[in-house]
């Protein structure tokens, strides 16, 4: 069941089109899969806010099991779903949220409104000419995982 | 000893004078050419600001005194449309001096300036500002000037008094007697002047004398103070056509009078077939002149204009568009065109930081975008092992050595795969005993085995 306000990418060919296509816009690529519940909960949670930031950032969602887009997978290190990460002029944006991995969001949001203000507070970074930012959200709210290297 | 009294008995008014000068220079005034207040007394007006700004005022007045005189020398009347426009400010009387009623142009000033008050106000205003006594005649009118004047003046209201009695332009509907007033025409030709004639015959115009079924021939004709049959060739040519005969010698003598007219054109209408010849003077609709078309008699060498080849063009009458209306749109077409294109290009560019992350290939990217949509390049078709700037998770160095990094782990992965699936393959376990036997009894040791594997 995928959403059918943000567009679904499953090649290698469609992500790549948008990570270049998007220009001076924040790009969230959501990867996960349509039937987990976690990654249900945060399209919603996408899909809701997409009109309200279209003006500065755009969202597509990313099918973890196709198979061009396993390189996708390895390169951007996801173990964990759904994983969101964040563009901007075909750079990527890391985002300091007092977790282990700065390269992407982990887990769903809170809220819309913690969405809106994680994309905004990238946007702004990013204006300013910054590759990393804080994350704006109280530590209750941000998501908690483990990170093990290589499976060890 | 001497009274106290003599001591005493200095004048007072220089002390007095004194005083007085010390209150002035206290005192503000205010200065109307610098238009400002100051305490500076009498010394003001040797200020240089002073003198600037009055010499400022003065050429400006000047100039607008240039434009009058104009009309001194040439004495027009006004119209009532153009009355507000001839408005004067006399910086001298601080009047301001309207053409309201006036018949002439800037009659009502041309008198003020020729007043004895307007002549003490300047003497005053120049005494009390500076600016040189002798100077005082080229700011007034002279009464030689005024004279003058007057006198083209009068002779403009004669000549329209006498325009006005006349015909002016053709009416052959107002009265039915076209013949006993062309004889009345005649003689008033007669009984003129030279120099009236020609400021009557701008404004009369003779009906024709024939009909003219046919088509006519207007021929405009400049006459230069000669005898008719040397000027006006056409009017020698069709008189001998034998049209005396129908004019009368009152005729002959309005035909012998074009001979004298000088500057004035006198239009010949001229039929080629019948050779008759209709005498019409005036100032046609279709002469124009730079000089303007209110001559109201007064005498004006007009020069023809000849009109474009290429035949009727879009004028006002037809009710075309005017020339700069359609170059200005044209021209804000092309620039809102270039302005559109330009902002499009740069507008947002300039608006962003440049310092923003990825801003030169941002740049870069808006404009191949641009251009694949006009269709100017074709949009090149990417690597597909192309990869994003991404800085990994467990990355050591820059994002670059990471993209490296991942690279070079792919290229091991898949040669690891490449050598698994080569080396993979599922074969019987044969033990050593059968090998061994197996070289001597083949046939025997297989059956065994075969049975034995099956238990």
């Amino acid at each position: 069941m995928s959403s059918y306000l943000l567009p679904t990418l499953s090649r290698k060919r469609e992500v790549d089109g948008i990570i270049r296509d998007t220009v001076d816009k924040v790009l969230v690529l959501r990867f996960g899969r349509c039937s987990d519940a976690a990654c249900l909960q945060l399209d919603d949670i996408l899909s809701k806010s997409s009109r309200e930031i279209s003006k500065f950032a755009t969202i597509a969602l990313v099918d973890i099991d196709a198979e061009e887009i396993q390189v996708y997978v390895n390169y951007f290190d996801i173990t964990l779903i759904p994983s969101t990460i964040f563009f901007f002029n075909a750079h990527h944006m890391k985002m300091d949220s007092g977790t282990a991995d700065h390269t992407k969001w982990i887990g769903s949001f809170h809220s819309k409104q913690d969405f809106i203000d994680v994309v905004e507070t990238i946007f702004r970074g990013a204006m300013k000419g910054k590759l990393i930012v804080s994350c704006p959200l109280p530590p209750e709210r941000i998501p908690r995982f483990q990170l093990l290297f290589k499976d060890l | 000893m001497e009274p106290l009294k003599t001591k005493n008995a200095m004048p007072m008014v220089p002390k007095k004078k004194k005083e007085k000068e010390r209150r002035s220079e206290g005192e503000f005034e205010f200065c109307e050419v610098c238009k400002l207040n100051h305490d500076q007394g009498h010394r003001h007006k040797y200020f240089s600001s002073h003198r600037r700004a009055l010499a400022a005022s003065l050429a400006r007045f000047h100039k607008k005194l240039a434009d009058l005189r104009f009309f001194l020398c040439n004495p027009s009347p006004l119209r009532p449309e153009h009355s507000t426009l001839n408005r004067l400010w006399c910086l001298f009387c601080a009047v301001d001096l309207h053409e309201v009623s006036s018949p002439f142009a800037c009659s009502n000033a041309i008198y003020h300036l020729a007043s004895l008050e307007h002549l003490e106000n300047i003497k005053g205003f120049l005494q009390k500002n500076g600016g040189g006594m002798d100077r005082v005649d080229s700011f007034r009118v002279s009464e030689a000037e005024l004279l003058k004047w007057e006198k083209g003046c009068e002779l403009l209201k004669n000549a329209a008094s006498a325009s006005s009695e006349g015909h002016i332009g053709p009416s052959p509907g107002l009265s039915k007697d076209i013949q006993y007033e062309l004889t009345s025409n005649k003689d008033n030709f007669q009984n003129n002047s030279n120099h009236t004639f020609s400021s009557t015959v701008s404004h009369t115009v003779m009906p024709l004398q024939s009909l003219t079924n046919e088509g006519y021939r207007v021929c405009p004709l400049e006459v230069s103070g000669t005898t008719g049959a040397g000027s006006s060739p056409y009017v020698a040519t069709s008189l001998e056509g034998g049209l005396l005969q129908n004019v009368g010698l009152q005729d002959m003598h309005a035909m012998g009078n074009v001979g004298h007219l000088t500057g004035n054109q006198a239009t010949l209408v001229g039929n080629k077939g019948k050779g008759s010849v209709g005498l019409s003077f005036g100032n046609r609709e279709d002469q124009r002149s730079d000089s303007g078309g209110d001559c109201s008699g007064v005498l004006q060498t007009l020069t023809q204009i000849s009109l474009p080849s290429g035949g009727c063009p879009a004028n006002v009458h037809t009710g075309a568009p005017p020339p700069w209306f359609e170059t200005s749109e044209e021209h804000e077409k092309s620039l809102t065109n270039k302005g559109l294109h330009m902002d499009k290009k740069l507008g947002k560019s300039r608006k962003l930081n440049p310092k923003r992350v990825g801003a030169a290939w941002a740049e870069k990217r808006r404009i191949e975008l641009e251009m694949e949509k006009q269709g100017e390049i074709v949009a090149k078709s990417w690597d597909a092992n192309w990869l994003p700037n991404f800085g990994r998770v467990w990355q050591a160095g820059t994002r670059k050595e990471s993209r490296k990094e991942f690279e070079i782990e792919k290229q091991k992965f898949f040669k690891d795969e490449n050598k698994s699936e080569s080396s993979l393959k599922i074969q019987p376990y044969i033990s050593k005993r059968m090998r061994m036997s197996s070289n001597g009894d083949g046939a025997v040791n297989s059956e065994e085995n075969t049975k034995i594997c099956d238990t």
